[in-house]
């Protein structure tokens, strides 16, 4: 490493942990002035630790701003995938994702949070509900189709 | 990836958008997958999993052959 490079790593995990525990309490993503506010930084600052995250595939970035849509499993634009936990409403990216949500442990639920999945089958449009109980998943037969094999799914992450 | 009520109704939405089939999970491998995958994401340690470690983590819950084999990069969902 030269004299003037800049080891980005632990900041990028600040930016990483803070925007989770946003969503996690907002339901929502934090903009990069919110977080430029929160961790004494730029917005720009913060922009480029975003792009370093979503280069490493761990956010996705709205193309037009700059800002978050996806720190997986949640999304912060409106999607036909909410999660309601403890109150607490989120979209998820996708199925996968909409069951990533209550599968997140955090010290007040070590064990992952019961939660109520509602979304709609893509077939015919039903609502679709399932309960997270107990650590367990409750349904009716529900079935999750992965369209797309797991080496191009970064392809096009908004379509799996 | 997408919920169905039935495999029933992936074959008809896979028909009428004339896409191939992929693979279809039951909840609770899905639900499977997504503890796995997720449990550890607030943690202040957690990074991205490896290939070989996605691969085998796959595996571990029967998810083989072609369909979840993964290119030669690190992978997230």
């Amino acid at each position: 490493m030269s004299p003037f490079s800049v080891d980005h790593k632990d900041f990028d995990n600040r930016i990483r942990l803070q925007t989770y525990f946003y969503f996690v309490e907002k339901g929502t993503a934090p903009t990069s002035r919110q977080l430029a506010d929160t961790l004494f930084s730029t917005p720009a600052g913060i922009k480029d630790s975003f792009q370093r995250l979503a280069n490493a595939h761990i956010f996705v970035l709205k193309p037009e701003s700059g800002e978050i849509w996806m720190a997986m499993p949640f999304s912060a634009i409106k999607t036909q995938h909410r999660v309601s936990v403890g109150g607490r409403k989120y979209y998820a990216n996708c199925a996968w994702d909409s069951l990533g949500i209550p599968s997140l442990r955090c010290p007040h639920a070590p064990g992952g949070s019961d939660a109520l999945i509602r979304s709609r089958c893509e077939d015919c449009g039903e609502p679709i509900e399932l309960e997270v109980k107990n650590g367990q998943v409750h349904g009716s037969g529900e079935v999750i189709h992965f369209a797309v094999p797991a080496a191009k799914w970064w392809d096009d992450i908004g379509f799996t | 990836m997408l919920f169905f009520r039935s495999e029933e109704h992936v074959n008809n939405w896979c028909r009428k958008k004339k896409i191939d089939k992929g693979a279809v999970f039951s909840l609770e491998q899905g639900w499977q997958l997504a503890q796995q995958w997720y449990h550890d994401r607030l943690d202040l340690r957690w990074r991205r999993k490896t290939t070989d470690e996605a691969q085998q983590l796959f595996e571990t819950i029967g998810l083989t052959g072609d369909f979840w084999k993964l290119a030669a990069q690190s992978v997230s969902e």
